[in-house]
């Protein structure tokens, strides 16, 4: 097989057992522990056989795969930090076997916690920005599951805390994968140096997208609020996991981005000089109130999780020196990788003492234990060893990784003095001794005193004590060969990023065990005696003196109280301050998306107003249109009437001058029959006259002549025969007056006649 | 115009039309042969449109026309890659949809008068993507909005006859106003066809820009801009949920069609940016954007909710096209693809919880993920690719609408969607966290997986979910591809 095979069987077999073991129901409670240890070292075993079976560098890369390709590198930085991630899987997973015995739901926790290793490997493996993004977005989706996994009240809360700012960070951070996508016209970590440092304000903007993005995820102040509430809530082998390794993602992110791309060790130009300063100092702040807030922490596990917002501070202040032109690199880099491993390590390993602890007491806080020193040596003495390692006592890892990153300070002091720098030395120094207190106080809290534990079980599970051996172990061995691990793994890691040959060798010869050094570490322990004065010497004795000296209770603890609160009121402020600050801007947000609402119901009603006014116009119009209407009828109505009355009036018209003209008629007949008539007359007149004449002419011709025998018919004769061969009572000479007066007649004889009888 | 004779556009779109015919005698004798005759229609339907593939990919364009038909301007059926693309989306959504109407319709009743307006729909639709002319494609675009009103009112409730009114007035305002500007352009162009090099008006005047505000008002009613929506938060939640993701998913689309045809084959991007059009069309996807992922966090109505997500979404794809650079495009068409999925995918596994519990509150749905695992799970996979996690398709169209932002020089916008994505977070979200988490242990208990839903209601959303996964992540992604060529052809149209 070769190396890319392997790499990505790593990554699929913890992706793939996640799913199978989510989706197959496990019966045995068991077996879904022993799949996941399983699977887990299964994917540890292949990096290493990745690693150290081929032992060079190998870039590939998934052509097609969500439109830009997927790749991969294995290379000696990608290698460290996975072969990190996935050894304290492991140790997480052993832990499980018999920590998660008292949980529910544990095949949903197992499935996943090996979703959330394939997140993790997939980020740190990852060759490219986009590939990074997608499983840091897995890897958060996956571990919130893992961070609510109680389903109390405060789980849930935590819960959505985590998620929302995850994916805030997230699409913040997706931004500056745009921004830088556009600007280099590529993703991959190879190809982008110095692609971007033409347009500083592009830069700057890009640089504080990726500062946000992973600066959740690593837990940086002023981003770290989620940090406190969903480290402790989630089952201990969770915790471990999210303090140990997840929150190196973000500092692996930072340190990808910003070392290898924007402020490359060649040229770090404008963006090392503006990023260093702003990361040396949220650094620095992140270490003092990480480190100040761990201190007045009253649960354990609210402790060890203030305490990883104080060592990622570490590792940042020490990304901030890196990129800061004035000094050396090589010890800031050399010292955030070297304190990443050493964290993961001692981090891990508290967790899991503290929930081994929990296992049998189902308590955390500090007032109800004490005393189980005693009771559970093997819980105390790898706690003290890893306490130690993360207080930076010689001899234990933390030791040689603080004394690089405190000799990333003198360093860049010394190569440009300034009082900013001498303050931040100081500073680290304070932040160093916090630490010792608060691991102080939770020592004593836990482990010394008297208490009655005689009721738990005086053996612990092997299950659970194995890798705590394991860690303490791994604390002590490194913190007794720190050059060896530094020439094994952080110089070739180192190379990675470029340095070269003289830098590499330099590191190789640095000497943690100086009198130098050791004397440095001493005054840190000094101070931290002092800064225990100032703090616990009241509240130590109101909390170990027994009960029945109440009165230096009643007297002492209001005393020891008002004084810590002196002390750490502005500490809490500053949290609750920014606390409150996201809830403002929370609720802000939601008066805003109120306010559009309102502005979205305004431009309903005006629609809806709208309608309603064309509506009412439209009636308007309707009642217009109809009393128009109804005045025509009636118009119309009355018109009729008047043409009705022209028409009665035409008609009699009519009929008078019909009568005019039947009585013009008659009249004209009655002329015609007076004009026949006087035809007739003077047709008479002139036969008269005829026969006058011939009469006379008789009488001439009597007077001259014989006179006719025969006298002719007399006229009156004749008239009468003419009259009555042609009678003039014709029926059609009847006309209407005669039938009215025979009528009439009529009727009045018929009235005799009906009266007569 | 060198497209190829075919005629399967023609037979794509009418056969669902045709098909109406037989079913209107079919549904009287039993509602099981109506239902798999729908299905059997539909799935043809996809079959059809899927055919058309290798004549699309090897001429490019494909139709047949005929000017004789309602002269002046003439029917013609053509096919792209744009329009092929968005008809299989259309088909092949349509097709599960009436494979989820099954069980859905039978329980709700009313089913003889749902499939004949579905089958009609989808052939209006699809007459909207596969048509060659504008006039076509306005009858087919009225054909469609008409039978999708009784999709709407379906439930005769009262809400969904009020919704449905204003769906019905908006819509036939949209229409009027689409008609107005295509008679400008046919008066000023003298012809009215979609293909590429035929842009319809030469200057920005006044003339051209009436008709481009007629087109905006036109398919932006369609498509559920701002200040044009208001319907769409109304009408798509009463209906019932396969006909809603229908409206939502695909019939959004036709409008986002439109536009497209309008900006890069009516005016031209040469045109739209040296009129300063294009402003107006940014102004208002960036108002649409804010404003619809905004108002959703506050809806308590699941279907509400999903409505309002998918006015935002649309703001994305208005701001696709409006940044005029080839990855904006590109990314427009592919998140019309992504969209259809994801927001089918929502709306049809939200129908199902109202389907089995009978409530539309989120408030009330509190541990739903036990009882429904099947369903939730496809839910939160579509609720993830609308918040845009890789490796889902919608993470995709983001980074592609992104690139095309920074392209036009315009980051703001990369910011509103970024911004966006954050809103959608915040109201899916909730959904999926109360369906899973926070539940009382003796509520906890799991239902036996699959027992949940009818096979023929859980297999269409499941293979919607998938496609979420399958065309965001695995490489061989073909809507991604025919985005890019389509993009290519459009912005080649220009010149």
């Amino acid at each position: 097989m070769s190396a890319e095979a392997l790499i990505l069987a790593a990554i699929l077999t913890a992706l793939a057992g996640g799913v199978i073991t989510f989706l197959f129901p496990v019966h045995s409670r068991r077996l879904a522990g022993i799949i996941n240890l399983a699977v887990t070292a299964l994917s540890f075993l292949l990096v290493a056989a990745a690693w150290f079976g081929f032992r060079h560098s190998v870039e590939f890369s998934l052509p097609g795969f969500l439109y830009l390709g997927l790749s991969f590198q294995l290379n000696a930085l990608t290698a460290f930090f996975a072969l990190l991630f996935a050894g304290a899987w492991v140790a997480a997973s052993i832990y499980s076997l018999q920590y998660m015995e008292h949980e529910d739901n544990q095949r949903r926790f197992y499935a996943f916690l090996q979703l959330t290793l394939a997140g993790c490997l997939g980020v740190v493996l990852a060759a490219d920005l986009l590939t990074l993004f997608l499983f840091f977005e897995m890897m958060t989706f996956c571990s919130w599951v893992l961070v609510l996994h109680q389903e109390n009240r405060d789980a849930m809360e935590a819960g959505n805390l985590y998620l929302y700012l995850g994916v805030i960070g997230g699409l913040v951070l997706l931004m500056g994968v745009f921004l830088l996508y556009h600007a280099a016209g590529s993703v991959a970590f190879a190809a982008i140096p110095g692609a971007v440092a033409q347009n500083p304000r592009l830069m700057i903007a890009m640089g504080i997208c990726f500062l946000i993005g992973f600066g959740i995820k690593a837990g940086m102040v002023p981003l770290h609020i989620w940090l406190p509430k969903a480290h402790p809530v989630a089952p201990t082998p969770a915790s471990a996991l999210l303090s140990g390794i997840m929150i190196k993602t973000g500092a692996y992110g930072l340190l990808r981005v910003f070392y290898s791309i924007l402020a490359p060790a060649a040229n770090k130009g404008l963006a090392g000089a503006v990023f260093g300063v702003v990361f040396l100092w949220l650094g620095l702040l992140t270490m003092l109130l990480g480190a100040f807030l761990a201190l007045q922490q009253r649960q354990a596990k609210r402790t060890l999780a203030y305490s990883s917002v104080s060592q990622i501070g570490y590792i940042i202040m020490g990304l901030g020196a890196a990129l800061l032109p004035a000094g050396k690199d090589l010890y800031g880099i050399s010292g955030m990788l070297f304190h990443i491993l050493n964290h993961a390590v001692f981090k891990t390993t508290l967790f899991m003492c503290v929930g081994a602890i929990y296992v049998y007491t189902h308590t955390l806080e500090y007032d109800h234990l004490g005393g189980l020193g005693r009771k559970y040596p093997g819980v105390l003495v790898p706690f003290a060893v890893a306490a130690l390692g993360i207080a930076g006592a010689p001899g234990f890892n933390g030791y040689a990784s603080k004394t690089f990153l405190h000799h990333a300070l003198t360093d860049l002091y010394h190569y440009q003095p300034s009082w900013w720098l001498w303050l931040a030395e100081k500073l680290f120094v304070v932040a160093s001794a916090l630490t010792i207190c608060y691991f102080i106080k939770l020592f004593v809290n836990l482990f010394l005193g008297e208490k009655d534990w005689s009721h738990l079980p005086d053996r612990m599970a092997p299950a659970l004590q194995i890798p705590l051996w394991l860690g303490a172990a791994t604390v002590a061995t490194i913190g007794l060969f720190p050059h060896r691990v530094v020439r094994a793994l952080i110089i070739p890691a180192m190379d990675v990023l470029g340095f070269d040959a003289g830098a590499l060798d330099y590191v190789a010869h640095i000497n943690v065990w100086n009198w130098h050094d050791v004397w440095g570490m001493a005054i840190t322990a000094a101070v931290a005696g002092v800064i225990l004065l100032l703090i616990y010497k009241f509240k130590i004795d109101s909390l170990v003196f027994p009960r029945w000296l109440s009165v230096e209770k009643m007297v002492y603890r209001p005393l020891a109280r008002g004084f810590m609160w002196l002390c750490l009121r502005p500490g809490v402020n500053a949290d609750s301050m920014v606390n409150r600050l996201y809830h403002g801007a929370g609720d802000w947000s939601m008066a805003l998306f109120r306010l559009v609402t309102k502005v979205d119901e305004t431009t309903d009603k005006a629609y809806r107003s709208a309608g309603d006014l064309s509506l009412a116009l439209f009636g308007l119009v309707t009642k217009v249109d109809q009393s128009a209407d109804m005045a025509y009828r009636t118009m119309g109505e009355f018109f009729a009437l008047v043409c009705r009355a022209a028409g009665f009036v035409d008609k009699g018209t009519n009929s008078a001058y019909v009568l005019l003209g039947k009585g013009t008629r008659q009249a004209c007949i009655s002329l015609d029959r007076l004009d026949q008539d006087l035809d007739a007359l003077y047709k008479g007149l002139g036969l008269v006259y005829t026969r006058a004449a011939s009469k006379l002419d008789l009488v001439e011709r009597k007077a001259s002549g014989p006179l006719p025998k025969k006298r002719p018919a007399p006229d009156w004769l004749k008239n009468l025969q003419t009259a009555l061969a042609k009678p003039a009572w014709n029926i059609s000479n009847l006309n209407v007056e005669a039938i009215v007066v025979a009528g009439a007649l009529l009727v009045v004889a018929i009235i005799l006649i009906f009266y007569s009888r | 115009m060198n497209s190829v004779y075919n005629y399967l556009p023609l037979w794509a779109t009418l056969f669902p039309v045709l098909a109406t015919v037989p079913l209107f005698f079919v549904e009287r004798r039993s509602a099981k042969i109506r239902d798999v005759f729908a299905q059997a229609v539909t799935g043809i339907t996809l079959l059809l449109v899927a055919l058309m593939y290798p004549y699309v990919r090897d001429h490019g364009v494909i139709g047949v026309s005929y000017p004789g038909i309602l002269p002046p301007f003439g029917i013609s059926f053509r096919a792209d890659i744009l329009g092929f693309m968005l008809a299989l989306i259309a088909a092949a959504v349509w097709f599960l949809a009436t494979v989820y109407s099954k069980v859905y319709i039978g329980h709700e009743g009313g089913g003889n008068r749902y499939y004949p307006f579905l089958l009609l729909s989808l052939g209006g639709c699809l007459g909207v993507f596969l048509t060659g002319d504008f006039f076509s494609l306005f009858v087919f675009f009225e054909l469609m909005s008409l039978a999708s009103y009784v999709l709407v009112v379906h439930e005769e409730s009262d809400a969904a006859i009020a919704a449905g009114y204003k769906y019905l007035i908006l819509t036939l305002i949209g229409g009027l106003a689409l008609f107005f500007g295509i008679v400008i352009a046919f008066e000023v162009a003298g012809n009215v066809d979609i293909a590429p090099g035929n842009l319809l008006f030469a200057e920005p005047n006044r003339l051209s820009f009436i008709a481009f505000l007629a087109f905006l008002v036109g398919f932006g009613m369609k498509m559920g801009i701002f200040p044009m929506h208001v319907w769409l938060p109304d009408a798509h939640p009463v209906a019932p949920s396969p006909a809603s993701a229908l409206l939502s998913g695909v019939m959004l689309k036709t409008g986002a069609y439109g536009m497209i045809r309008v900006v890069y084959n009516v005016y031209g991007p040469e045109l739209i940016a040296a009129a300063g059009w294009d402003t107006i069309l940014l102004v208002l996807a960036g108002i649409t954007i804010f404003l619809g992922s905004a108002v959703a966090i506050a809806q308590t109505d699941i279907k509400r909710r999903l409505a309002y997500s998918s006015i935002g979404q649309m703001g994305y794809v208005l701001l696709g096209i409006a940044l005029l650079t080839e990855n904006g495009l590109t990314g427009t068409t592919f998140h019309i693809f992504s969209h259809a999925m994801m927001k089918s995918t929502l709306f049809l596994a939200a129908g199902a919880i109202i389907f089995k519990t009978g409530t539309r509150k989120i408030k009330e749905m509190a541990g739903i993920g036990f009882k429904m695992p099947v369903t939730l799970g496809c839910f939160t996979l579509a609720a993830l690719a609308m918040i845009g996690i890789p490796p889902l398709n919608g993470f995709i169209s983001k980074l592609i609408l992104s690139m095309g932002a920074l392209d036009a020089g315009k980051p703001a916008f990369v910011f509103l969607l970024i911004l966006s994505s954050l809103m959608n977070g915040i109201y899916y979200l909730p959904i999926i966290i109360s369906a899973f988490f926070g539940v009382k242990k003796e509520e906890r208990k799991w239902s036996r997986a699959f027992s949940e839903l009818k096979p023929s209601m859980w297999i269409p959303i499941a293979v919607l979910a998938a496609s979420c996964l399958v065309f965001g992540l695995l490489p061989i992604n073909l809507p991604l591809k025919w985005a890019q060529i389509a993009a290519k052809a459009l912005l080649g149209a220009g010149n």
